[in-house]
């Protein structure tokens, strides 16, 4: 595993990501964050491209924002803020979807109680899992692409699918001793890049 | 160096996990931690792997799972369409939950009294019906002429670029342009606070989406009254060159009180597709209903919407569309590569005949599927006449498939999808279109390119006419009522009268124009539409006679353009679109004198006049091989022109 590091510790992403030149702070926020809210999208029910369709427009939303986003951890994070943003346009698309072309002589607010219950309770425990998830694949992904296949499956089967060192090793072909090399440094360096991904 | 079977210290256990150790040195610890299971435990603590790490192995497995390989190639398809359109996006977004957790309404004018959200223009906001990436719609009321209106106003984010700004103004004309009942029909277009808008009838009643989630698969008499009205309007919009492209059950309105069905958002998703600045195939619309060719990118023509209304035709049949997947990618890899699952399986009560009719209409190839939307439209009316009335059974015209001609209709709707107006009647077999040709009174052949219209009227039912544009040969016995669309391009217009050719005339149809020529015992003139405020623009200002390789060609072509391209300019700057046709004839001149310079550039330049070249002066407009020349060599010997044809056939050319 190479020492020199090539993610330094960085300012908050979300406030690299007011930039919009800066472009590898889209490319890890759209990889971090587009996931968590397609997955999570599709969880409450929508269809894949509806899905990618508030997912596209919740990262709209958010590029359009994010030069006057004051990221204050102390007012509220920054993924409940995108909670509430995702948790809109869902709205909007459920909206769209059972009022258009409909014209019944309901009024406006009608429609709106309707179309806008407040968050089923465990609405934001699924965008807190979401959230896990994909901040967890994401390094997971950081991590793999650095190492080898057969380092990456050393730790992968015996530290989450909890194989045995032997039996890994053997199907590996690699001597137990580089099975525990391979997935202690795997685990260190995961915990290296998940430090330096605070949750935001 | 120590012994392998010393435990090795802490620090070289940790150097070892940073990678630091040397060569001999970690060959070492290796093997020394193939056996020492102590040293194992040590190691993984040391690296961070203890308790707290076992919850982060758990919720690895668990993200791992979290996401199918679909959800990844979805997601990586949004990242990669999401950094082609940069993340410089300005600009408000309607939906935008800082205001106030509601729709971005502001752009709206005040109120004129309580209960209303505001206005656009003249009209009064009430509620928003809907809101998309493309813009948001509202249901509206127009005092002016007391009707309630639905008004679909552009997306600022869209209305900031100026080609979707064109786009829209474009599309909404030539929606406008389709009146027919079965259309929703586009009262007005304009633009207020910078934002263009649309305004349309508001229609009371559901899409065919809600009635499919409120009540599954429609019954077969209702699956063919609708699945006609669409393909009648289908028909209607492609007679004007315009393909939907987005043909879904939620773009099918089912009106209230009356068995009345409207397509609706007639060109909008094509605004929404070019605005977005992507090649992507994710976000615009929903695949599910999406032709295979459209999948891919390929170019669409209006069979692309023959195969959504399958699509359509199939989910009115089982409640749910024929292609589903986890995910829009896979979907569309569903709809490029398989075959539906068969509707018979699950309602065994659909017809054969239907069953033939949705797989031909979902037929990958577009080439293999019908002619025509008034075909499919004829294939219905007929089905559902003998279905309310049994004893019209056993019409012969009721091909549950295209027969053995659809091949060869299709060539010729290929070149010129033959869309009969005023003459819906007409079968679709190239056979029984000239029979009843033959019987047609009239006396007018239509000829429409897919963008622009050549009207060639024939007086003489004797004649045959035949329209060659290289690539296909179309043949017309006598006078009779005919839409055909062709290509742009060099078209060869022949008229034989008991075999000897009386006309002849050799035609560029460029798209957005318009072109009329008299064939008949008289043979008569030809007229052509202009636009009198670009006529300067437009009109050709190069001699078409001159020698195609002439430098004083070439110069006098690169003056044009530049003219052009001024006038293009100027425009551009002017208020959205007016008339969205002169762009589109700018745009088509332009690519014209490109083409013609290219032309020109590619020849030797000639020293003196070559005039025994055979180069086709006249197919200066066609490039280079296009066979313009073989045409013009004949056609001296066989035109001829009647007093008031005196100007070269190009002449005629749209513009």
């Amino acid at each position: 595993m190479p020492a020199n590091d090539p993610m330094p510790t960085r300012p908050s992403l979300l406030l690299r990501i007011r930039d919009a030149g800066d472009r590898s702070a889209w490319e890890q926020f759209v990889a971090l964050y587009a996931p968590m809210i397609y997955r999570f999208v599709r969880r409450r029910g929508l269809q894949d491209a509806d899905a990618a369709d508030v997912t596209q427009e919740v990262l709209r939303v958010v590029a359009a924002k994010a030069r006057c986003l004051e990221y204050d951890p102390a007012v509220g994070s920054f993924r409940a803020w995108l909670f509430t943003v995702t948790r809109h346009t869902l709205i909007n698309v459920h909206k769209r979807q059972s009022r258009h072309p409909r014209g019944t002589g309901d009024t406006a607010m009608n429609h709106r109680l309707d179309a806008q219950p407040a968050p089923a309770p465990d609405e934001k425990e699924v965008w807190e899992q979401e959230y896990r998830n994909s901040r967890l694949n994401w390094a997971a992904e950081r991590v793999r692409v650095q190492c080898s296949d057969t380092t990456w499956q050393a730790f992968w089967r015996t530290a989450v699918d909890g194989e045995s060192p032997r039996a890994v090793a053997e199907s590996l072909g690699i001597s137990v001793g580089a099975v525990h090399i391979a997935k202690s440094r795997v685990i260190a360096r995961l915990k290296a890049v998940l430090g330096e991904l605070p949750e935001e | 160096m120590t012994s392998v079977f010393e435990c090795p210290s802490s620090d070289r256990l940790r150097a070892l996990i940073e990678g630091v150790l040397s060569e001999p040195d970690q060959a070492a610890v290796v093997r020394h931690l193939d056996d020492c299971g102590v040293c194992q435990t040590t190691l993984e603590r040391l690296a961070g792997g203890d308790g707290s790490f076992a919850v982060v192995a758990r919720q690895l497995a668990e993200a791992g799972r979290s996401v199918s390989s679909d959800d990844r190639s979805i997601v990586s398809h949004l990242v990669a369409q999401f950094h082609e359109r940069g993340a410089d996006v300005t600009g408000e977004i309607p939906g935008d939950v800082e205001a106030g957790g509601e729709l971005a309404l502001d752009f709206l004018g005040p109120a004129p009294r309580p209960g209303l959200l505001g206005t656009v223009a003249q009209y009064e906001v009430i509620e928003v019906i809907g809101q998309g990436g493309m813009g948001i719609v509202l249901k509206a009321y127009d005092p002016a002429l007391n009707r309630l209106v639905a008004v679909k106003v552009m997306a600022p984010q869209l209305a900031a670029v100026a080609a979707a700004r064109r786009r829209f103004a474009r599309e909404a004309r030539a929606a406008a342009a389709v009146s027919h009942e079965h259309v929703v029909p586009i009262y007005a277009v304009d633009e207020f606070r910078g934002l263009p808008y649309l305004v349309m009838p508001f229609i009371s009643g559901e899409s065919l989406q809600d009635r499919l989630d409120r009540c599954g698969p429609l019954k077969l008499p209702e699956i063919l009254r609708i699945g006609r009205q669409v393909a009648i309007g289908l028909a209607a919009a492609h007679d004007q060159g315009l393909i939907h492209r987005d043909i879904k059950p939620s773009n099918i309105l089912l009106e209230n009180g009356v068995e009345r069905v409207k397509i609706t958002d007639f060109g909008l998703a094509r605004t929404v597709d070019d605005a977005s600045l992507t090649h992507s195939d994710v976000v615009v619309g929903t695949p599910q209903y999406m032709a295979p060719e459209q999948a891919r990118g390929e170019p669409v023509d209006p069979r692309s919407d023959l195969f959504s209304l399958g699509g359509v035709l199939y989910a009115m049949c089982l409640g749910r569309p024929p292609f589903r997947a986890p995910t829009a990618l896979a979907v569309l890899k569903r709809v490029c590569e398989e075959t539906p699952h068969p509707i018979r399986a699950d309602a065994p009560e659909i017809p054969d005949w239907l069953v033939a009719i949705v797989e031909t209409l979902l037929a990958k190839d577009p080439a293999r599927r019908y002619g025509s939307a008034a075909v499919v439209a004829q294939l219905l009316e007929e089905h559902l006449a003998r279905l309310q009335n049994p004893g019209l059974a056993g019409e012969s015209g009721l091909a549950t498939a295209p027969s053995r001609s659809r091949a060869r209709s299709w060539r010729w709707a290929t070149a010129a999808a033959v869309v009969v107006t005023g003459l819906v009647g007409l079968g679709w077999t190239r056979a029984t279109e000239v029979t009843k040709l033959a019987e047609a009174v009239a006396t007018i052949l239509r000829i429409h390119t897919p963008r622009g219209v050549l009207v060639l009227q024939v007086d003489d039912p004797a004649v045959k006419v035949r329209v060659d544009d290289q690539a296909e040969e179309i043949v017309l016995n006598g006078a009779g009522l005919h839409e055909l669309r062709l290509r742009p391009g060099q078209h060869r217009v022949q008229a034989l009268k008991e075999g000897k050719l009386v006309y002849e005339e050799l035609l560029t149809i460029t798209k957005g124009g318009r072109s009329v020529a008299k064939i008949g015992r008289e043979t008569g003139g030809r007229s052509a539409a202009t636009e009198p405020r670009l006529k300067a623009a437009l009109k050709p200002a190069t001699p078409k006679k001159a020698r195609p390789g002439s430098a004083t060609n070439l110069a006098a072509l690169r003056k044009e353009l530049d003219a052009v391209v001024g006038e293009y300019h100027h425009l551009m700057k002017g208020p959205l679109a007016k008339d969205a046709d002169v762009f589109r004839k700018l745009e088509d001149r332009m690519i014209e004198l490109r083409r013609r310079i290219r032309a020109a550039e590619a020849r030797p330049q000639p020293t003196a006049p070559r005039p025994a070249s055979p180069a086709p002066a006249r197919s200066g407009r066609s490039s280079p091989g296009s066979g313009g020349s073989s045409i013009r060599k004949e056609r001296p010997r066989t035109v001829e022109p009647s007093s008031d044809r005196t100007d070269p056939p190009e002449e005629t050319a749209p513009f």
